[in-house]
């Protein structure tokens, strides 16, 4: 498959739209030191970026594999040139920025999400992204009210810590510590679903 | 649970709860538009010498010739290419060329005009009024707009505003001086150091929105940049160009986010818009220090009529008030501020000469 394909362009943005979702996730999985304001710019950057030279690279890609690990190892060597890139631009120290996108990390999301690619749910059917993340909904429907409540006014209405925390009449530091073990209680209850290893 | 399935379900649980479909597809048509020849042939010239590298691996099985005549034409497009498409596609290359052009015309006294447009947040109320009058104890108050112009040449600028109903009053820093004609069309002399409102500070210096050369400069240094090919998030006749989306960070008073649209074929910054979070901080000077600077200001005579203050050195101020000396615009920062590329233009020779005095 080549950008001289007719085709190769409708093809290569159905694959994009089945991958896109597990890229962001693993985009931002990997990018664990910037600020939660700043990180969202990055985020955007390197996504743009790994389309495009995906797109670009497109005759590299092997048909035979799977294309999600492929655009992913491509958006993780973007990430190391525009954290790079950003730590020049803002005079970040570089060793700092380093260390949020260690190969230690990478490695292991990898495995998270390849786990998660093939988590079927007792469904033979194919599934996408968003099909296999029912399996966190039914997680996050279990977990007692005072963290699911944290959740999702941290996710899903994207309020700050400190909003969080003052809504909750809480210090900052104790709703860190809340979801953080609502994570942990995900992440089992995902591990005993088979959605992760 | 180990540091990195922490990131994992932290971030699968902003994919799925902060995410969806619609802002996916945002995300997508940005990234897709980007693919379109002229976007790909933006790319860097190291990327490209690599897609380079690869093409003979796919010619093997053609005549050695056919691989040369086809290499040498793509070397000649690709170098066709780069002298008319900018040679990188990320945020701070492109501001670089921008900020590079607008240095030449600002060098060259070349004339630049903007149609100006500043969205100010409804005036603060009176503590007395609610008691004076119940009928509009309850009345939301609108926000206010001002329009008009904004011309460049070379270090002077000049500003022509008006709201609706009331006569323009013009601000000028020219070479000579700054001066101010107001409503009524009296003229007077300003203190340069006091003409413009300080919405837009930095620590290597105060910028205020006077030169778009500073405000590209104040961008670089402290605000986080994101790239975009202008989509449906732009107005139409922007889509297309380049969208950089400009985000604060670092002990700067300015806007919150700036947007700038950006011809790259000129390099030339086609509109404009920033846009300020109304802060604490904000609140805190309208009630400590603006009811004066009201009367006094540019807003003041549009809302009270001109008192005609005699010009007066600003005293220094702290650096997080936003409390103007007299005879300043409104002291807190618009919600909005946009500016729109008008061309081509040409000023007549006395545009920011100031006028022979007169007024009270």
């Amino acid at each position: 498959m080549n950008q001289s394909d007719p085709t190769a362009r409708d093809l290569f943005e159905v694959l994009m739209r089945e991958h896109g979702d597990a890229l962001l996730v693993s985009i931002r999985a990997n990018l664990r030191c910037a600020h939660r304001s700043s990180m969202r710019s990055l985020e955007d950057d390197i996504f743009q970026e790994t389309v495009l030279v995906a797109w670009r690279r497109l005759a590299d890609y092997d048909r035979t594999r799977p294309f999600g690990p492929w655009l992913r190892g491509i958006a993780r060597l973007v990430s190391l040139d525009l954290v790079s890139r950003h730590a020049r631009q803002h005079a970040v120290d570089p060793t700092h920025l380093a260390s949020c996108v260690d190969d230690l990390t990478a490695h292991a999301v990898e495995r998270d999400l390849a786990t998660f690619e093939r988590y079927r749910g007792g469904d033979e059917t194919a599934m996408g992204f968003r099909e296999r993340l029912a399996a966190l909904d039914d997680c996050i429907s279990r977990l007692p009210a005072i963290y699911a409540h944290c959740v999702q006014a941290a996710y899903r209405d994207a309020h700050t810590m400190r909003d969080v925390a003052r809504a909750f009449d809480e210090q900052e530091e104790t709703i860190k510590k809340r979801l953080q073990r609502a994570r942990a209680m995900l992440a089992e209850c995902l591990t005993q679903k088979g959605a992760l290893a | 649970m180990s540091d990195h399935r922490d990131h994992t379900i932290d971030a699968i649980l902003s994919q799925h709860l902060g995410e969806n479909g619609e802002t996916m597809e945002a995300r997508y048509a940005r990234a897709f538009a980007a693919l379109t020849p002229r976007g790909a042939a933006q790319e860097s010239s190291r990327e490209t010498q690599r897609a380079l590298r690869l093409l003979p691996a796919r010619g093997r099985q053609t005549s050695r010739l056919v691989s040369f005549a086809r290499a040498a034409l793509i070397a000649l497009a690709f170098g066709a290419l780069f002298l008319f498409f900018p040679t990188t596609t990320n945020a701070s290359g492109i501001l670089d060329r921008v900020l590079a052009a607008e240095s030449r015309v600002q060098s060259s006294r070349g004339d630049r005009r903007y149609e100006i447009e500043v969205v100010l947040p409804p005036l603060p109320r009176r503590p007395d009024e609610g008691t004076r009058d119940r009928r509009n104890s309850n009345e939301i108050r609108a926000e206010i707009r001002l329009v008009g112009t904004w011309d460049l040449r070379g270090d002077e600028s000049r500003l022509d505003l008006t709201a609706e109903g009331f006569p323009t009053v013009t601000r000028v820093d020219a070479t000579e001086g700054a001066w101010e004609r107001r409503g009524d069309g009296s003229v007077r002399a300003l203190d340069e150091r006091g003409i413009w409102p300080r919405w837009i500070r930095d620590p290597h210096g105060e910028i205020a929105v006077e030169r778009m050369d500073g405000l590209l400069r104040l961008v670089q240094r402290s605000y986080l940049v994101a790239l975009a090919r202008a989509g449906d998030e732009s107005p139409e006749h922007l889509r297309g160009a380049i969208h950089l989306v400009a985000s604060r960070q670092g002990d700067v008073i300015g806007p919150t986010e700036i947007d700038l649209w950006i011809d790259t074929t000129r390099n030339v910054v086609l509109e404009a818009r920033l846009a300020w979070q109304p802060p604490a901080l904000r609140d805190r000077g309208m009630r400590e220090g603006s009811r004066g600077a009201f009367r006094e200001g540019t807003l003041g005579e549009f809302r009270e009529g001109s008192r005609g203050a005699p010009p007066a050195p600003p005293p220094p101020l702290p650096p997080d008030d936003y409390r103007p000396s007299r005879g300043t615009l409104p002291p807190f920062p618009p919600r909005e501020l946009f500016l729109r590329r008008i061309e081509p233009i040409t000023f007549p020779a006395n545009h920011f000469t100031m006028p022979s005095i007169s007024g009270p």
